[in-house]
């Protein structure tokens, strides 16, 4: 075993520990006599502590990756694109989620939301999307974690996957919301300390003023089809890619059941909206934009090209180990180490939410008490963990675009109908199933048969539900109460 | 097309952006934590 594979091993194992005894001791100090305490931390969050919780929350490895990307491609656009539009969703997340506070205060789950609104079948395909795009995002992060640890501590892909997944779950198994949020503040000190670290090494190094030389001596090259475009803020490419951004952000925020964990153990409402506004909005927007410049733009100004090849997202690394030595290189790791597992705990408290508040209740004993639940989603998210290692080894090798792709356009199909369902009182469970399945049919059916239609299928599965339902609610004569609603009890 | 100009004014407005949500959230954390203490420490005298 080599050095830096002993040195990759301590950070796993170290932050491991130091993660799951935060876990044990918020578990010991707030013992969980309620579900609403297992799963939403009593809806007691101060504001500090859930902005930091989401703010860590939202932070994945695309957010540094895929934004440089984003910036090497499409040049000053791309960073700012990727920003605004993977944010975009958020400004109707929050008025949703108020909403959902406000209809049905006693509701912990998007699924009940739409058990109760439609039909407890439609429940059944929420609760499905729901898993699957947790599971998705969660499997993201750790291959993303794995490949680095890979190309900086020489450690196999297979071993830090498994090792990170079951940090995750370990901790997340034990203590509920409050895992996640307690190791979210750590997290979130640790990730800023070791950004900001990372931007003064990168500056101390490379010179604004060079980067966008180079930036515009790219974007001016004779082989250019589009000169000048990379300086651009109004690209229309940035701007397509931005639109990407928005239909594939707008299924893992609006059905993403972590999100709405995280927000309604906001202590109130007030609360909830300033800790989203500050989490997603002030705290997290700097990251990808100075990502955008500081590895984008400047692996441009190291020519490192701009074919960015999405198998090799590694580039960071060979970036970072450009400007000093390995400790450099090791000091990135870390933060992608961190940023995985903060993102993929938010992952897990959907899903034991999920399952705690939902499935064992009306799919195995109707009768069970708080204790039962809770054991069961203790047991549920273990076997889930594996479940995601396993898969997410088995990744190993293939190109995560085209997993993307195909989740793009799954999870916007859904999205309609849950919106929609919230707001509009003439639409009925029937309605939002065709508007689900059309959207599907128009998504897939536009990339595979259409040359180079992943853009057009995606955006097509955002929008025709919403066609759906507004040609559907002209044939409905019935109007939903959403009194109903406030009368829930679980 | 950005200037130079306003390409470095964007970065370093950026930067102090960022520093100043992390200031302004480490300090409501650790405003509502002392309070915290301060009313446990009254419950139990």
């Amino acid at each position: 075993m080599t050095s830096a594979s002993l040195i990759g091993y301590g950070i796993l194992f170290g932050f491991g520990i130091v993660f799951i005894t935060i876990a044990r001791a918020a578990n010991q100090r707030y013992s969980h006599h309620t579900l609403e305490d297992f799963v939403l931390a009593g809806r007691s969050l101060p504001f500090g502590y859930l902005s930091a919780a989401l703010f860590v929350s939202w932070t994945w490895t695309t957010s540094i990756i895929g934004s440089a990307e984003a910036a090497m491609q499409y040049g000053i656009s791309g960073g700012i694109n990727y920003t605004l539009w993977a944010n975009l969703p958020f400004l109707l997340f929050i008025p949703f989620v108020v909403r959902l506070r406000m209809i049905m205060p006693e509701a912990m789950t998007v699924t009940e939301f739409i058990g109760e609104r439609y039909n407890p079948w439609l429940k059944d395909v929420y609760f499905v999307f729901a898993s699957v795009v947790a599971m998705f995002v969660l499997i993201e992060q750790a291959v993303g974690v794995g490949m680095v640890f890979e190309g900086v501590f020489q450690i196999p892909f297979k071993v830090t996957v498994f090792i990170m997944i079951m940090i995750v779950t370990a901790y997340i198994s034990m203590a509920g919301i409050r895992g996640a949020v307690y190791n979210g503040i750590l997290q979130f000190v640790l990730i800023n300390i070791l950004f900001l670290l990372i931007i003064a090494v990168v500056l101390d190094k490379l010179d604004l003023n060079q980067i966008y030389e180079v930036l515009k001596q790219k974007a001016y090259a004779p082989d250019r089809a589009d000169p000048g475009e990379m300086l651009r803020i109004n690209s229309v490419q940035g701007f397509k890619y931005g639109i990407i951004a928005l239909v594939v952000a707008t299924g893992q925020i609006f059905l993403d059941q972590g999100w709405y964990s995280m927000s309604l153990s906001g202590s109130n409402t007030k609360t909830m909206v300033w800790g989203l506004v500050f989490g997603i909005f002030i705290l997290w927007m700097p990251i990808p934009l100075i990502s955008a410049v500081i590895f984008g733009h400047g692996s441009l100004s190291l020519s490192m090209g701009t074919e960015v090849d999405a198998a090799a997202s590694d580039w960071p690394l060979y970036f970072m180990n450009h400007f000093s030595n390995a400790n450099y290189e090791m000091v990135f790791a870390m933060l992608i180490f961190i940023i995985g597992t903060g993102a993929s705990a938010k992952c897990l408290v959907g899903l034991q939410a999920l399952f705690t508040v939902d499935y064992y209740k009306s799919k195995i004993k109707r009768d069970a008490n708080t204790r039962e639940k809770i054991r069961f989603g203790r047991i549920i998210i273990i076997c889930l963990g594996f479940l995601c290692a396993a898969i997410a080894i088995a990744l190993e090798g293939i190109p995560l675009l085209q997993i993307d792709t195909f989740c793009g356009i799954f999870f916007a199909a859904p999205c309609g109908a849950l919106i929609g369902g919230m707001y509009y009182d003439k639409m009925n469970g029937r309605v939002a199933l065709i508007s689900i399945i059309l959207g599907l049919a128009a998504g897939f059916g536009t990339w595979l048969f259409r040359e180079d239609g992943w853009f057009v299928g995606s955006i097509l599965s955002l929008i025709v539900p919403v066609i759906v339902i507004l040609a559907g609610s002209l044939f409905e004569k019935d109007r939903y109460n959403f009194y109903r609603l406030r009368q829930y009890r679980g | 097309m950005v200037s130079l100009h306003f390409y470095r004014l964007f970065f370093y407005f950026t930067v102090i952006w960022f520093v100043a949500g992390i200031i302004f959230v480490c300090c409501s954390m650790i405003r509502y934590f002392v309070n915290k203490r301060l009313v446990e420490g009254g419950h139990k005298r």
